[in-house]
């Protein structure tokens, strides 16, 4: 059995006047795939979103009750966002990469937090990052084409890869199969499989 | 009504929307092909200037100047004489009266013209050179087939005695028409024939940077803190009310605030670019603000939080993303802003740009005229010579336009990306 990595106690989210989610007390592993299932509309991107307080952007949506990761409480006032997210990265549903080059879509993460000094650094984390995403083989060779000209599923890997190239302890991903035909789904779920090993 | 009947009703009903669409754009074309063919038709003859060719005769007596002798003492020396004795010799005149008719068929200027000559080639003293010496505002208009030559004599601005002498001057094919280069260089005159643009060209040229270096980095600072970091209240829906009504105050209510605040209350020079182009950044700040805004809105939201996702603060998903991506849409409302503060005239008129200025600026700070104030001035004087350059300046008013427009167009489609 692994460590608790995240403890969500308590977690009340309210959107204005509508209360998402009741109560959640949830502890979820390290080193693990969990899989929140519901129906559409029962809350589970308004949870997973408490964790890395994306849901900070909406102005009308309070989070009470409490989420602790390393049991540290990330719903507190005080907390640097920044290296929250830095921390806890996310995949959205439906593939966002940047309107700029595969390559700069990759390494903006390590740039703004100061990894990667030179060009060879980021070079390798911009392999390393698309190899773990098992994107490296179909776009090495342009990697200075606009991320948005990919397909569904590749820009999706992307986006796992732009997450993972600021090397997270969490990944977060909000149905990133939702758009993806099956074939692309398989590839997705296989690299999921791949990025809870240990060797990460 | 059967099946059919009813397809052929929606078939008819789209027929006949067409044809009403069609018949719009059609008659919106047709206005403005009349305004452009009134405009040209008036204008174009205002680019080119009739002049006489003269005989001029540098005589060593009449200039009292020596061989070698200084810009200064060129400037200052008089050409009254040799202009009078060179303009003569274009026709016989029997006494006073005919000789004072004779040198009216030429511009005021004729001396100034002959002192240039002589400038730009200082050993023409005791030599003759032909020289093509502009004519006279009415004898312009007479060869450009503008005034009506079958008029009675009382009532017509050349006389007899002057017609006769501009038949044999086209019979010896003396008159000729050239390049109007006045029109482009001089600043304002009381003279058609030697008027032009050059002073409104710079003032409005001065008065729109002022006005793009003043409103663009506002507008924008602007824009983005009300659309990306302002919290979304009463205050910033009542502030953003605001700028949709200032959008829409009428331009002339811009120009008596200039007169009350930036004239009656800083005292700043009345007259000069430098005032108008604050009065127009006023009047074009929310005008820029609105389009700005409206690119931020169009960027998806998706970006933002794909950028927060990976760790960007606020400010580093703002302005590494999303401005770059509002950019293009910023940059051609800030253009078209530009234009309309161009083509402004009301606020202009109210802090005195329609003073009579002949000298160009060399500063925002002096006294100037503009584009639209130079149509408005000229489009109000008597002579038939301004009626043309009225027409032209319109011409080179819309020429700008258009480029900017164009350019507007351009820079969007150029560099608009696609998200998705
Ligand atoms: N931005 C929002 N504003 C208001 N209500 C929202 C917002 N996002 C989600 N909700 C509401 O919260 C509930 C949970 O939504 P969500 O977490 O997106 O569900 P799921 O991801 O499980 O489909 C839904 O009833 C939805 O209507
Ligand atoms: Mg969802």
């Amino acid at each position: 059995m692994n460590n608790v990595k995240i403890k969500s106690k308590n977690l009340n989210v309210y959107y204005g006047e509508k209360q998402a989610l009741f109560n959640v007390n949830l502890d979820l592993n390290e080193k693990e795939v969990t899989a929140l299932i519901g129906p559409s509309g029962c809350g589970k991107s308004t949870f997973i979103r408490c964790i890395n307080r994306m849901n900070d952007v909406i102005d009308i949506c309070k989070v009470s009750g409490n989420i602790e990761i390393d049991g540290v409480e990330i719903n507190d006032k005080n907390l640097d966002v920044v290296s929250l997210r830095e921390r806890v990265g996310m995949v959205f549903q439906k593939p966002n990469p940047f309107p700029k080059s595969i390559y700069d879509n990759i390494s903006y993460g390590p740039k703004i937090h100061g990894k990667g000094e030179t060009k060879s650094e980021l070079d390798e984390i911009v392999e390393n990052s698309l190899k773990k995403a098992a994107l490296w083989e179909e776009v090495k060779d342009r990697l200075d084409e606009p991320g948005t000209g990919l397909s569904g599923g590749q820009q999706q890997r992307l986006c796992i890869a732009r997450a993972i190239s600021v090397n997270p302890e969490v990944i977060l991903m909000d149905e990133p199969c939702s758009a993806l035909d099956p074939i692309a789904t398989a590839k997705i779920e296989e690299l999921i499989d791949e990025l809870k090993k240990p060797t990460l | 009504m059967t099946k059919e009947q009813r397809l052929k009703k929606r078939h008819n009903a789209e027929k006949r929307f067409r044809f009403y669409g069609l018949a719009s754009i059609f008659f919106a074309l047709l206005f403005v092909l009349i305004l452009v063919h009134n405009i040209f038709s008036k204008g174009s003859s205002a680019f080119m200037k009739t002049a006489i060719n003269v005989e001029v005769f540098y005589d060593k007596d009449l200039l009292e100047l020596e061989l070698g002798a200084s810009e200064e003492e060129i400037l200052e020396a008089d050409f009254f004489d040799i202009t009078i004795e060179s303009l003569l010799k274009v026709y016989p005149a029997k006494n006073m009266d005919e000789e004072d008719a004779l040198i009216e068929l030429f511009t005021t200027d004729a001396e100034i013209e002959i002192k240039k000559a002589f400038l730009n080639n200082k050993n023409l003293i005791g030599k003759k050179i032909n020289l093509e010496i502009t004519a006279s505002d009415d004898i312009d208009q007479l060869h450009k087939g503008n005034y009506p030559r079958d008029l009675p004599e009382d009532r017509r601005r050349i006389s007899n005695f002057q017609l006769e002498i501009y038949d044999v001057l086209v019979e010896n094919k003396t008159i000729t028409k050239n390049f109007n280069n006045y029109f482009f260089k001089n600043g304002d005159s009381r003279d058609p024939e030697i008027a032009g643009i050059g002073g409104a060209l710079v003032g409005s040229f001065y008065s729109i940077l002022i006005c793009l270096l003043l409103a663009f980095p506002v507008a924008v600072l602007a824009s983005i803190y009300l659309e990306e970091f302002a919290p979304k209240n009463k205050i910033t829906d009542f502030i953003e009310i605001n700028i949709n009504n200032l959008a829409a105050v009428p331009s002339i209510v811009y120009g008596l605030l200039a007169l009350q605040i930036l004239l009656a209350t800083i005292q700043l020079p009345r007259s000069t670019p430098l005032v108008a182009g604050i009065t127009l950044a006023l009047m074009t700040l929310p005008r820029i603000i609105i389009p700005c805004r409206a690119s931020l809105k169009a960027v998806p939201p998706s970006i933002r939080e794909g950028a927060l996702a990976v760790g960007a603060s606020k400010f580093q998903s703002v302005f590494h993303h999303v401005v770059p991506l509002a950019l293009p849409g910023t940059l051609s409302g800030t253009i078209i802003g530009l234009a309309q503060a161009l083509g402004e005239t009301a606020p202009l008129i109210l802090i005195g740009m329609v003073a009579f200025v002949v000298d160009i600026p060399s500063t925002p700070i002096d006294p100037s005229s503009s584009l639209p104030v130079q149509v408005y001035l000229w489009s109000e004087s008597a002579e038939r010579g301004f009626v043309e350059k009225t027409s032209a300046t319109i011409m080179m008013l819309l020429s700008f336009l258009i480029v900017m427009n164009f350019l507007a167009v351009y820079l969007r489609q150029k560099f608009e990306k696609r998200w998705n």
